[in-house]
């Protein structure tokens, strides 16, 4: 018998106590780390969908519209920018790169893009079954469209004019999937993803009524914005200034527009408050574990004065209630994030929703280092008085107690 | 062998306590005796090291625990827990066995209090003197009171002490189990080589022990020695 199993022995010598402490501890820690992943999984998932991404380009309007519309798909674009524009901004000497987005089709409510391969490469997507398109009318479907849809490689479909469902189809020009990305946790997912020459392609052969009109509506070609990166971090300074001043079109930064949209959301402010409400979880159960330790060295002042007589010295005798204490917060500390990690883990399937993308798998962030960190120091603080009161128990007197 | 000279403690309220000067000798048996309040148990908490006297020079078992003249020779803090773990043993009038531990783990305790890795072999020949084997891997509650005081003073002699002490161990037995109470205390001791005090106002262990030889009866009272080396 070591000290260890000595302080275990003692903590579960009360068990209905020491569980409904640990119950208090557990469900304190779950909350405060649940909190912490879903933020950190939150921030994740927007910071993976802008990365890369300097600023966005397309037509006047609104910058958080631009940034919803074009990094996030969530909105619908301020219009349409002329190719001859956006080919002058690729030549811009503080642009290194540049991709292009073309939107306006959708299908079953996701949205076909029309784009660069360059832009898959950006956001590091992989292929889980095809390839990537080679010529117009060849699409990749996003892992969620995927299993939403039920289309896999070498199925066809057709694009809904539109962002929602019920718009014209395009029953004309059929895509034909040629690849399925594999699970991505971003944007990707969610998006129909093309050739933007099959943009061009299936209106213009709605629209054109004979090769003249076609051959104009060639000459007037748009894409509807473009997302850039930059040469150098200075332009940040300068470029957006240039474009919003000297072109017919506008520059967002997502970076900027993402605080902006944090800020108006009050996602901070939400997070501050059910963090304060895991704090006072905290409180209140590391006040049960004080109470059940301070009972628990009331109770037992007799024995552990017996320890003393038996030649235990105060110092062993203070461990013995820190450890004690630390001993229900390391069950609660490995019940309360295997708690956590499992509703992360548990709610897309429970949702069966792939909005879920900010759930799945589990994950170890360095921030979820503070949930072992807070239970030692609720376990110390706990204990502190409790150890005091052992350091200094008055031997000879308890020794002399009566039966 | 335990000697004390001009010994004396002070009460929490203020009180001077003082004890006759004592002189006893390796292995002999001290029956302490005195009405409740009168200052046996301080002075049991004196020679286990759990009380510093006010004054006076005490040594237990060759150690010198206080001397007022040279407070330098005496034991404190940790040299003085580590010197009980393996000089004293005390069977104190509540037993305190842990009721979270199993019999043999209420021994183990003795080892753990001394810094000592658990001695199973130790733990069972304790056990087997006191016919106890068979009860190693019970709880407290699962022990009637004469067992619970066997385990308590298996405990208390498994370290083999200098010195056993034992407080009112028949204060809640009838005559019977006090008779078997005082044998087993005396075997032990006898076994063990150590001596054994026992502080009681318990007539009956005098009674029990009127024919003994070679053992001191001391009476103290508060502020007042009443009898000195009388031998029964």
């Amino acid at each position: 018998m070591n000290v260890f199993t000595l302080s275990w022995r003692y903590a579960w010598s009360r068990p209905l106590s020491a569980g409904l402490n640990v119950l208090m501890l557990t469900l304190g820690l779950a909350a405060l780390a649940f909190i912490l992943l879903v933020q950190q999984r939150l921030t994740d998932a927007l910071e993976r969908d802008v990365a890369g991404i300097d600023v966005v380009v397309g037509a006047k309007g609104s910058q958080l519209q631009l940034i919803l519309a074009g990094v996030y798909h969530l909105d619908v674009p301020p219009g349409n920018i002329a190719l001859a524009e956006v080919q002058a901004l690729g030549n811009h000497p503080q642009v290194a790169q540049w991709v292009p987005l073309s939107l306006g089709d959708s299908l079953a409510g996701h949205r076909i893009v029309g784009t660069t391969p360059d832009y898959l490469a950006w956001h590091g997507a992989e292929l889980a079954q095809g390839r990537l398109w080679q010529s117009p009318m060849q699409a990749v479907l996003g892992a969620s469209v995927a299993r939403s849809t039920g289309l896999g490689v070498g199925d066809r479909f057709v694009g809904v004019h539109g962002l929602g469902v019920g718009g014209h189809a395009h029953g004309n020009q059929p895509y034909e999937v040629v690849g399925v990305l594999r699970d991505h946790g971003g944007v990707l997912d969610r998006l129909v993803l093309t050739a933007t020459e099959s943009v061009w392609k299936v209106h213009e052969d709605d629209m054109a009524v004979d090769d003249e009109d076609r051959a104009a509506l060639e000459a007037e070609r748009e894409v509807t914005l473009v997302l850039i990166r930059y040469r150098t971090p200075l332009a940040a300074v300068s470029f957006p200034r240039w474009v919003n001043a000297q072109t017919s079109l506008q520059a967002a930064a997502p970076a900027y527009e993402l605080t902006r949209l944090l800020s108006l959301m009050g996602v901070g402010v939400g997070v501050d408050v059910l963090q304060a409400m895991a704090g006072v979880l905290l409180a209140v159960a590391a006040l049960s574990v004080f109470t059940a330790l301070w009972q628990a060295v009331r109770e037992r002042r007799a024995d552990l004065a017996m320890l003393r007589m038996l030649g235990a010295g105060p110092i062993r005798l203070a461990m013995l209630l820190l450890l004690e204490s630390l001993w229900l917060a390391l069950l609660a500390c490995g019940l309360g994030l295997a708690l956590a990690q499992g509703l992360m883990t548990a709610l897309p399937w429970w949702w069966q929703a792939d909005a879920a993308s900010l759930m799945g798998a589990m994950v170890w962030p360095p921030v979820l280092w503070g949930v072992p960190a807070l239970a030692l120091g609720v376990a110390l603080l706990a204990a502190l008085l409790p150890a005091w009161g052992a350091y200094r128990l008055d031997v000879a007197t308890l020794l002399q107690a009566p039966v | 062998m335990i000697r004390s000279e001009a010994l004396s403690a002070r009460h929490p309220g203020g009180d001077v306590l003082f004890f006759p000067d004592m002189d006893v000798p390796q292995g002999s048996v001290v029956l302490l005796r005195g009405p409740s309040g009168s200052g046996k148990s301080t002075w049991l908490s004196l020679v286990a090291g759990l009380l510093t006297p006010h004054s006076g020079r005490l040594v237990v078992a060759d150690t010198v625990l206080h001397d007022a003249d040279h407070p330098s020779h005496g034991l404190r803090g940790a040299l003085r827990d580590a010197w009980r773990a393996t000089h004293i043993g005390l069977l104190p009038q509540r037993l305190h066995l842990s009721p979270a531990l199993t019999v043999a783990e209420n021994l183990a305790l003795a080892h753990w209090a001394a810094g000592l890795r658990p001695d199973a072999n130790a733990i069972t020949e304790a056990l087997g003197s006191l016919g106890m084997t068979a009860l190693a891997g019970r709880k407290p509650h699962q022990l009637s009171v004469g067992q619970a005081q066997r385990v308590a003073l298996a405990r208390a002699v498994l370290m083999r002490p200098r010195v056993l002490l034992a407080d009112e161990p028949t204060a809640s037995l009838d005559d019977a189990a006090a008779a078997a109470a005082l044998a087993l205390l005396r075997d032990t001791a006898r076994q063990a080589g150590a001596t054994l005090v026992l502080a009681t106002h318990d007539a009956r262990v005098a009674h029990a022990w009127r024919n003994e030889a070679h053992i001191f009866l001391y009476e103290i009272d508060l502020l007042r020695f009443l009898d000195k080396g009388l031998m029964l």
